[in-house]
């Protein structure tokens, strides 16, 4: 199965998945077809791969901060181990406002456990129905997401007062998506 | 014995079967406090790599008397050997209030100094000493292993010029 037939029966299979295509066209093109499918189906979305397509290892799952489009993007790396071999990127896209949430993989995948305590931790994003959804790097207590694009940081007693960051003036100012 | 007395403040007597040595009580616990500075095993980040290699046979850390001791309560000297986050600056200071007094602190770097290249973020100490005090800062990258020996030779010299009458005076 190549990778166009991989993503028709995705597709099939879960009428709203489509392919995504490069934010810019001058991109190098990733060596794996990237499906995007709604967030509250990740879950069933990965039990298929998993249990009929043979994605056996989830190499790992991060988020992207999209300020500008006012999303977060949830994005899920998926390899079948067993030849022929194949590789697959989720994406789902979330809602800023609010608690972003969705279903989490960590009853089906051991590896998604710490790596959604992490976004959790740095993004904020809930993951419902993981077993232990407490931050992983940071303290309990922590005020914030720091990996969110506007998160500000509040001085605390090991900061120097309020210096934080380079001064507005010294970041450029270009255009970044 | 290994002791100079040509420079040490010493009065030397011919006794007969040997010499008798007379020194003042604060000149004789400063030589002793200055020859055995036993810092606490403790790493911290990629300096810890260079104080490894400081103790080992290459550069031996005990010809300075510097040995490593296992526990806080048998330690004179900490040495932060690395990134202070935020999330163990509690445990550093814990560690610091268990050792006995006197003791010291090297904060060895530059991100125990004043957080180096991680000034700029949200989860490390702006330098040790926002956590307790030092005595001695190296500058560097990490240190070389040099670096920390002199280290210890600045602190021998400051535990000379320190204390009167068995107290810390500076």
């Amino acid at each position: 199965m190549d990778d166009a037939q991989l993503v028709e029966r995705i597709a099939e299979r879960f009428g709203e998945a489509r392919e995504v295509p490069l934010p810019d066209p001058k991109w190098l093109r990733p060596d794996a077809p990237q499906v995007k499918v709604p967030a509250e189906r990740v879950a069933e979305v990965a039990r298929y791969l998993k249990n009929e397509l043979g994605f056996d290892l989830l190499d790992f799952l991060t988020a992207v901060d999209w300020l500008k489009e006012n999303r977060f993007e949830m994005v899920y790396c998926f390899t079948k181990t067993a030849e022929p071999k194949s590789r697959l990127f989720l994406k789902a896209d979330l809602p800023r406002e609010g608690e972003p949430g969705l279903p989490s993989l960590a009853g089906l995948y051991k590896a998604a456990d710490w790596q959604e305590r992490e976004v959790f931790d740095l993004f904020g994003i809930r993951f419902e129905g993981h077993p232990h959804l407490k931050r992983i790097l940071l303290w309990e207590g922590y005020p914030g997401h720091p990996l969110r694009k506007d998160y500000v940081h509040v001085p605390d007693k090991y900061d120097n007062g309020s210096e934080i960051g380079l001064p507005k003036s010294a970041v450029p100012s270009g255009e970044h998506k | 014995m290994g002791i100079v007395l040509e420079k040490l403040p010493v009065v030397c007597h011919k006794v007969p079967g040997g010499e008798l040595v007379l020194t003042t009580a604060d000149f004789f616990i400063d030589w002793a406090r200055q020859s055995s500075i036993w810092p606490l095993t403790f790493g911290l980040a990629c300096c810890a790599i260079e104080m490894m290699a400081a103790y080992a046979a290459r550069f031996d850390f005990n010809r300075f008397g510097v040995i490593p001791r296992p526990t806080p309560r048998q330690a004179d000297c900490l040495i932060i050997s690395g990134t202070v986050t935020k999330k163990m600056a509690p445990a550093i200071e814990r560690l610091y209030d268990q050792m006995p007094e006197p003791r010291f602190v090297i904060s060895m770097g530059a991100c125990a100094n004043c957080g180096g290249p991680y000034y700029d973020s949200y989860s490390v100490a702006k330098g040790v000493d926002k956590v307790i005090p030092v005595d001695v800062y190296i500058p560097g990258c990490p240190p070389r292993p040099e670096a920390l020996h002199n280290a210890v030779l600045v602190l021998q010299k400051k535990i000379e010029d320190s204390f009167v009458a068995g107290s810390r005076v500076k």
